[in-house]
Parts: structure tokens; C-alpha cells; sequence
């Protein structure tokens, strides 16, 4: 008697369980935005997904891009949020406050530091000590301006997934030009070479896949 | 030289060379005639005494599982019935208790009015001073001839007159005697009317007494029907199984959605107590202790009907004293409205959490973001079903109950039935083997049809050569 008790107790959980999402590894994210960027509309549409997909526990920073050497001032937010889902919105709603309030800093000569930018971010993932870590690049890595990695200093990248997000208003702005894909390429070899996963996105609704919400 | 060339015999010609091999094989397999035959036929008795072998250990099994299945459906019946029975006295007992325990009161009562009706009726029969014995008197008096004497006449006369004015006075009297009777008598009615309707009571407890026990002469009968094991009995109790069995499965089944229903409206909310991103081996925290609320309501459910003594799922605690049981019960629904009240409370948060993310996803997409409106309306819904949810699946354990004790007897029966049929396709199995042996050996003999051919001709010379001989012997 007691063991039917018992296996339909475990039915039933196991039906209710059958409700359930499964398990997901604790994310971090960092975003780079070009400061060019910064207001435009693919930067808020990325910013706005983040926003929404992130869960409670979970990390997000964001960093302008701007001319000459990445530093801290140009951190615009990182926070890692609550486990509580109302605390979390609360820090979301922060977060959103920080980034529309942000002014980058002039700074008119030099380039854009992606290599510091990103020596920077995946420092910073690696604190959160979670276990998916995404960096998104918002610039144009096939620009001309901005120097190429060098090989020969390769980045610790283990466990860490870089994308580049080509898109400007709504459009690929990477064209189909030998250079700027040969960039691109160099890119992808420099952080495959330090152990992380290289990915190109030209529409922003692959992002609902590469970091699903909810 | 190529392995085709190895089967060349004619060379040159491949087709003669086919047709010596076919020539060989006939010959061949005529030669083996007899062993193939045997060998064929030993082959499928073989396979068909094997499978006949497990078609009969299969029925063995089923008969076995079938008994098994009757033992186990007997004993629920007698529990059952004994169960009923048990609960038939109690009500009979109840009902003399409440019903019967005023019968002394009813009795003094009937015995007073009839003391009553007992005494107005002797004051009723109390007579009225009889007419005097001078009426006599009077009526020889008036016979008396009148006008005989001057002097008496006037006398008569007077007396007649006299006793008349008597006589009259004796009748009002009698009349104003017999009516104060009639009035006594009238005043006696009430007394009747009470007795009969005492006596209607009476007769309407007695008659419910009567039909309890004419239920309980009817769970009698079936107690004694399925001691007596008869299979009248046993198909009674495989129907009764059947349609129970399917009927608490839909009840539990109804009862697991509201459990769904309940996870849902409590899984969100309980991140708020421990966490949203947590896991427990590969399910979210808050999920896991929104299942074990759930569960410990249903156990908190279950064991509050097993203290009321509506369930019998564990004997232990039925044989609990009636003043622990009732505490216990006391403790668990106590436990089960906390447990409601805690599901109320998240399901408020729940709501709450639900118009913060819509208004700041609502923020996200227009940039400014409005304050959405809240109506009381669905967050009292949610309260309400998480409060009531709680209580509606404390019922769920009466089904549970039923499909538990039923589904001992159902998976017997299925066993059995599905046994029977593994018993029937191997003995249909082996027969196919038995004739399709047979079948093989027509087919051998097929083959070879020219040497049988030659055979069969061969062995009809000679026949009818010894026919000759022995027609040519008496001659």
C-alpha cells in the first residue's frame, strides 16, 4: 500500500517537474560599444535584449569604446544581479539609468583599443566565476583604424565567447571586401588562439539563441 | 581459374553444366529423402513441443496470477463489505442513540395522556340523576277518568300539572347533563390527536431503524456471497474494481492539473524566498520548493483524512486512540491553512513580480515606460485559487485511496489477460511450426518430383508384376 503511496508521489512529481525549465549555467556578459555607437539604435536594441534576457544571479557590464587606451573610466555599469527577481529589476532599471545617463569622455586622437577593451572584460567575467561568459564587440572590427591583434600576445579566453555585432541600423555594415573580412578573420584567429569561441552577428535576432531569455 | 569456373562441368556450356548440378542436387536430395524428412518433421515438433511447453508454463503463470488476483479481490471485498457493514451499525447506533433515547420520554408522555383521556373519560361517564319513580305515578294519574268525581278532578288536575312542571324540570336537567358530558368528551380529542401523532413518531423511527437494517441485511447478504467466494461474487468485484480504478484515475488526474496549476502560480513567486538562480541537480531551487509545498500540502491532506477516518491508506494511524487522532487532525489542517496562507501570500508577490517585469519590459521597448494599471480583480483570483487549491487537493486522497486499492487487483487482471493471450499466440505459434514442418517436407518432396516420379512408376511395375505372378499362381 504504502509503496503505491509512495510511486504515485513520484509520478506526480514528475509530472509537475515535467513543468519545469531546465537547468542553466549561471551567464556573464560584457558589452563593448563603440562610442560612435553609443546611441544608435542597434547599441540600444543589443542593451534593451541584455536587458530582458538576463536573469536574477547574473551578470552584465557595459564599456564605451572610445579613442586611445581602454581604462576604467571607461566602464560605464557592471553589476551582478540579485538572486531575488524584485531586487534584480530594480538593478536592471540602475543599470538602464547608468547607461542613458552616460556621456563618453572627448578624446579625439588615438584609436579604438579593442585588444585592452577586451583584456579588460574578460578579466572582469572571470570574477562573476560564471561559467558562461559572453563578450559582445559593438564596432566595426574591419575598419581600417583599428589596429589588428598582434599574434604574438595572445589573450587567456578559456570558456569565454566573443561575438562581434556587425550591424548599423539594421544593415551588415561589414561589406563584402576582402580586407575587412581578413580582419575579421585575424579577430577570430587571436581568440581562438587564447582558448575562447569566435562569432559574427549580423542580425540581432541570432542573439535570442546565442543568450536566451527566459 | 575463377570459383565459377569450379561449377563448370560441361565446358563451354553453362547452362548444360547448370542442369548436371540441378541433376545432382535432385539426385542428391533424393538419396536424402527420408533423413531430410525426419529431420524437417523432428525439427518443427521441436520448436512446436517448445512453444507448446512455454504456452503451458505461461497458462500455469496466469493461473496462478488469476487466483492471486481473486485472493486479493476477495479480501477487499470482505474489507470492504466489512468496512460498510461496520459503518451500517454505527449509523444504526447513531439512530437508536438519538432516535430511541427519547423513547422514555415519548413513553411517559403516551402514558400521561392516557391517564388524561383515562379520566375525562370517567368524568364523562358520570350519569345524570335518573327521572324520579313518580313519572310512573304520573302517567297512572293521567289514565285516571276525569270527570267521575266533581272534587278529585280538580286534584288530578293539580297533581297532573304539578308532576309535569316536575317532569320538565327533570329533563332540562338531564339535557344541561348529557351536554356538559358531550363537552368533556370534546376535551378528550386533543389528548387522542397527541397519542396519535406520538405514535406516528414512533412508527416513522421504528420504520428508519427498519430500512437500516434492511441495508444492513443486504451488505450482509453480499459478505456472505463473496466469503462464499462464488464467481458471481468475483465478476461483481472485477466490474466494481474496473469501473473504480478508471474513475479515481480521472478524479487523480484532475486532481494532478490543479497540483500544475498550483506549481505555476507559486514557482515564480517562491525565488523571491530562495533565489531564481539556484539549482537543485538539474531543476531551478525555487521550483523544487514550490513542488515540496505542494507535496507536503498533499501529505498534510492526506494524513488529515486519514485521522478523520475517511481514508485507510496506513493502519498505524487508524489504530491511534479518537483523542490523538483528532488532535492530529487539529495539527494537520492547521499546518494546511498556514501552508494555504503562504501559497495566498505568493501568489500576490507573484503578481507583483509579473506587473514589474511587464512594466519594465513595456519601459525597454517605448523608452519611458507607464506605470501599469492593476485591478484587484485577477490578484484576488490568484489568492483565492492559491488559498483554496490547498484544501480541494486535501479530497484528492479519496480517489488515491480507491486506485491504490483497486489497482492491485486491475494490474492482476491485466496480467492475467495478458498472460491468457502470450499463452494462446504460443500455442498458435507452435502449431504453425508443427504444420509449416509439414508443409516443409511436402515441399521437399516437391524437388524431387522427377526420381519420386520414376520411383512411383518403378514400384507400380513391380506391383503389378507380383500381381501377375500371384494371378498366374492358383491358375
Amino acid at each position: 500500500m504504502r509503496w503505491a503511496v509512495a510511486i504515485l508521489f513520484l509520478a506526480q512529481a514528475l509530472g509537475i517537474a515535467g513543468c519545469t525549465e531546465p537547468a542553466r549555467k549561471p551567464r556573464a556578459a560584457y558589452l563593448l560599444i563603440d562610442a560612435a555607437r553609443l546611441r544608435s539604435t542597434p547599441a540600444q536594441e543589443v542593451l534593451n535584449y541584455f536587458l530582458s534576457a538576463i536573469q536574477p544571479g547574473e551578470s552584465l557590464g557595459i564599456a564605451c569604446l572610445g579613442m586611445g587606451n581602454f581604462s576604467d573610466r571607461d566602464t560605464i555599469v557592471s553589476v551582478s544581479l540579485d538572486v531575488r527577481p524584485s531586487l534584480a529589476m530594480q538593478q536592471k532599471r540602475f543599470l538602464k539609468k547608468k547607461f542613458d545617463e552616460f556621456t563618453p569622455s572627448p578624446r579625439s586622437v588615438g584609436h579604438l583599443d579593442i585588444a585592452g577593451a577586451l583584456l579588460y572584460a574578460v578579466a572582469h567575467l572571470g570574477e562573476t566565476h560564471a561559467e558562461e561568459r559572453y563578450v559582445l564587440i559593438l564596432a566595426n572590427l574591419g575598419k581600417e583604424q583599428i589596429p589588428e591583434p598582434v599574434k604574438e600576445f595572445p589573450l587567456q579566453m578559456e570558456g569565454c565567447r566573443v561575438i562581434s555585432i556587425t550591424v548599423e541600423n539594421g544593415e551588415p555594415a561589414v561589406r563584402q571586401q576582402a580586407t575587412a573580412l581578413k580582419r575579421l578573420d585575424a579577430w577570430e584567429e587571436w581568440v581562438e588562439t587564447g582558448g575562447g569561441e569566435w562569432q559574427v552577428v549580423n542580425d540581432l535576432a541570432l542573439l535570442a539563441t546565442i543568450f536566451p531569455g527566459s | 581459374m575463377s570459383h565459377r569456373d569450379l561449377f563448370i562441368i560441361w565446358p563451354g556450356s553453362p547452362l548444360l553444366s547448370v542442369l548436371l548440378w540441378i541433376g545432382v542436387a535432385v539426385a542428391f536430395l533424393y538419396l536424402a529423402r527420408f533423413p531430410a524428412h525426419r529431420a524437417i518433421i523432428s525439427f518443427s515438433r521441436m520448436i512446436y513441443g517448445a512453444l507448446r511447453l512455454a504456452s503451458r508454463s505461461t497458462l500455469l503463470m496466469e493461473r496462478k496470477v488469476a487466483a492471486r488476483t481473486r485472493e486479493v479481490m476477495i479480501n477487499a471485498g470482505v474489507e470492504e463489505r466489512e468496512r460498510a457493514l461496520e459503518r451500517e451499525f454505527q449509523r444504526i447506533a447513531d439512530t437508536a442513540t438519538s432516535d430511541l433515547s427519547g423513547y422514555p420520554a415519548l413513553q411517559q408522555s403516551l402514558v400521561e395522556q392516557s391517564r388524561k383521556i383515562d379520566e375525562e373519560y370517567r368524568n364523562s361517564t358520570l350519569l345524570p340523576p335518573p327521572p324520579p319513580g313518580w313519572v310512573r305515578a304520573v302517567e297512572v294519574l293521567a289514565k285516571l277518568p276525569a270527570e267521575g268525581d266533581a272534587l278529585v278532578a280538580p286534584i288530578l288536575t293539580h297533581i297532573h300539572k304539578t308532576v309535569e312542571s316536575q317532569y320538565q324540570t327533570a329533563m332540562t336537567d338531564y339535557n344541561r347533563a348529557v351536554s356538559e358530558r358531550q363537552a368533556i368528551l370534546k376535551k378528550i380529542m386533543p389528548y387522542w390527536r397527541k397519542v396519535s401523532e406520538i405514535l406516528d413518531e414512533m412508527g416513522n423511527r421504528i420504520k428508519r431503524l427498519e430500512e437500516r437494517a434492511k441495508l444492513v441485511d443486504i451488505s450482509m447478504a453480499e459478505y456472505q456471497e463473496i466469503r462464499s467466494q462464488s464467481d458471481q461474487a468475483v465478476r461483481a468485484l472485477t466490474a466494481s474494481s474496473l469501473t473504480r480504478f478508471f474513475t479515481a484515475a480521472a478524479f487523480l488526474f484532475i486532481a494532478l492539473g490543479g497540483a500544475v496549476l498550483n506549481f505555476h502560480l507559486i514557482a515564480l513567486p517562491m525565488s523571491e524566498m530562495v533565489g531564481g538562480s539556484s539549482y537543485i541537480g538539474s531543476f531551478r531551487s525555487s521550483s523544487v520548493a514550490a513542488l515540496v509545498i505542494i507535496f507536503v500540502e498533499f501529505a498534510m491532506g492526506l494524513c488529515l483524512m486519514e485521522f478523520l477516518g475517511i481514508t485507510r491508506l496506513f493502519p498505524s494511524l487508524g489504530q491511534l486512540d479518537d483523542k490523538m487522532r483528532r488532535r492530529l487532525a487539529t495539527a494537520a489542517f492547521l499546518i494546511l491553512t498556514i501552508l494555504a496562507g503562504v501559497e495566498a501570500s505568493l501568489a500576490y508577490v507573484g503578481e507583483q513580480l509579473a506587473g514589474e517585469l511587464q512594466f519594465f519590459q513595456q519601459s525597454l521597448a517605448n523608452n519611458q515606460g507607464t506605470q501599469p494599471v492593476r485591478t484587484w480583480i485577477p490578484v484576488t483570483g490568484q489568492m483565492v485559487i492559491a488559498l483554496v487549491l490547498p484544501f480541494a487537493l486535501t479530497f484528492g486522497a479519496i480517489p488515491l485511496e480507491s486506485l491504490v486499492k483497486t489497482g492491485r487487483s486491475v494490474l492482476g487482471i491485466t496480467a492475467a489477460a495478458a498472460l491468457r493471450w502470450a499463452a494462446f499466440s504460443l500455442r498458435a505459434l507452435g502449431h504453425l511450426f508443427l504444420h509449416l514442418g509439414r508443409l516443409g517436407v511436402q515441399f521437399y518432396d516437391l524437388l524431387i518430383v522427377p526420381p519420386l516420379w520414376v520411383e512411383g512408376l518403378v514400384r507400380y511395375r513391380c506391383r503389378r508384376a507380383e500381381g501377375f505372378l500371384e494371378e498366374q499362381v492358383p491358375q
